[in-house]
């Protein structure tokens, strides 16, 4: 029973007034310090988010090649003048001049064997004959590149892509071969 | 389940693509002509061999006239091929490999029709035949055959003018991009490919135009296409020498 009654006083437990007061105005002015940096904090919190955005974006973009620091060190890298791709228009420009240089009748079967033929297996039609090449050269010099002469005979023969023992003749020669 | 199904698909499809190569290289190896150095030393041999019958040499001469008869529409069908397959926006050209193609295929008519008549021949019909379809080709097919190579390597010529022009483009921003244009040497060079591609454009017109005017004169077309690449062939040296004078390192 006296349990109970002291249970019941238990309900009209109080804080203590000045220990309330001395509370309120703790919290309230905790809570005005914290309003009155805010600003800042926000600013700098935005700043180094930002920063920690920019640093990892450049390193995915540093690992991802986009850009090398040793570049900077390295000889100066023109793609406009990149050697391989340089390379090939020449070679392309050499196949036109010895194709220019062909009689009409070779000059059509390499034509059709150019665009049949992978690359590399291009040069299977030889001309038999006077020709001096054009050939560019890579190396620097002040030499003039050597105009294309091309003195191919009307009875140029040319090796055919078959294996074969004997020398082709051209159409004109067999008619005239068996004209007599 | 779907991987797998993934994996046949794609080797179908593989195996098809190297089917459908194989076949047009195929295709295009596969040739008919054949004129070969040992089969007239055969007829020669017959000729001087005084016990062989004149039926003996008239079988040979057949062979090689049916032969050569072969060749010469194989090679006027592969030009034709060429021409039709000119791919050009040029009205002007259009036109002209048009009316090229016709004239081959005509020739290419003649020639069927004349190998029709090879079996019927005698020995002095057979030397007859041979002249004659000489200077047929002589005078029809040769003049045609000509331009219709010269347009061809002209056509082909365009691809490279193009691709030319926009290396000199690529490589002028650079150099001002860069202001390497204030290296007298460096500007010294660029110049020289400046003028050496629009000599290539200059003579290239010129081809075109002796082109245009049919078979007036074949050869004026075959010099300036040839003096164009002449040209070409000094733009892309002088690249070659900027190149090295700007030290670039070597591409991978």
């Amino acid at each position: 029973m006296d349990l109970l009654e002291n249970i019941k006083k238990l309900k009209g437990i109080e804080a203590d007034k000045d220990f309330t007061e001395r509370s309120r105005s703790l919290i309230l002015s905790a809570g005005r310090e914290q309003n009155r940096f805010s600003f800042w904090q926000l600013v700098f919190k935005n700043l180094e988010i930002g920063t920690t955005l920019a640093l990892a974006g450049l390193l995915i973009l540093m690992i991802l090649g986009g850009f090398s620091a040793w570049k900077i060190l390295a000889p100066l890298q023109l793609s406009s003048l990149d050697q391989a791709s340089l390379r090939a228009e020449a070679q392309a420009i050499d196949i036109q001049i010895k194709l220019a240089g062909l009689n009409y009748e070779e000059a059509a079967r390499a034509i059709k064997s150019s665009e049949s033929t992978p690359p590399t297996a291009q040069r299977q039609t030889r001309v038999v004959g006077k020709k001096q090449g054009s050939e560019i050269s890579e190396k620097t010099n002040n030499e003039a590149v050597s105009p294309m002469k091309a003195d191919v005979t009307t009875t140029t023969t040319t090796t055919p892509t078959t294996s074969s023992p004997s020398t082709a003749i051209s159409i004109d020669e067999a008619l005239k071969r068996l004209s007599n | 389940m779907t991987q797998g199904k993934t994996i046949i698909v794609g080797f179908v499809f593989l195996t098809a693509i190297l089917f459908v190569t194989n076949v047009k290289v195929l295709a295009a190896d596969k040739s008919t002509c054949s004129l070969n150095q040992d089969k007239f030393d055969e007829l020669k041999s017959i000729q001087n061999n005084p016990l062989s019958d004149y039926l003996e040499e008239l079988n040979v001469r057949k062979a090689l006239l049916l032969n050569t008869v072969n060749c010469a529409i194989e090679e006027a069908a592969n030009l034709q091929m060429n021409l039709n397959s000119t791919a050009t926006n040029d009205a002007d050209v259009k036109k002209l490999a048009s009316q090229l193609a016709g004239r081959l295929r005509d020739a290419i008519e003649y020639f069927e029709i004349q190998k029709s008549k090879v079996a019927d021949l005698g020995l002095q019909g057979s030397r007859d035949f041979a002249r004659n379809l000489k200077d047929w080709r002589d005078g029809n097919y040769k003049p045609a055959a000509k331009l219709s190579s010269n347009l061809i390597i002209w056509n082909r010529n365009q691809v490279i003018l193009e691709t030319a022009q926009n290396r000199i483009t690529q490589v002028a921003r650079t150099m001002n991009l860069l202001k390497l244009i204030d290296n007298e040497k460096i500007q010294g060079l660029f110049n020289d490919a400046q003028t050496n591609f629009k000599e290539a454009l200059d003579y290239n017109q010129k081809a075109k135009d002796s082109l245009l005017r049919g078979f007036e004169a074949p050869d004026e077309s075959l010099d300036a296409i040839k003096l164009t690449l002449e040209s070409l062939a000094k733009t892309y040296q002088k690249f070659f020498d900027l190149n090295s004078l700007v030290n670039i390192a070597p591409s991978r």
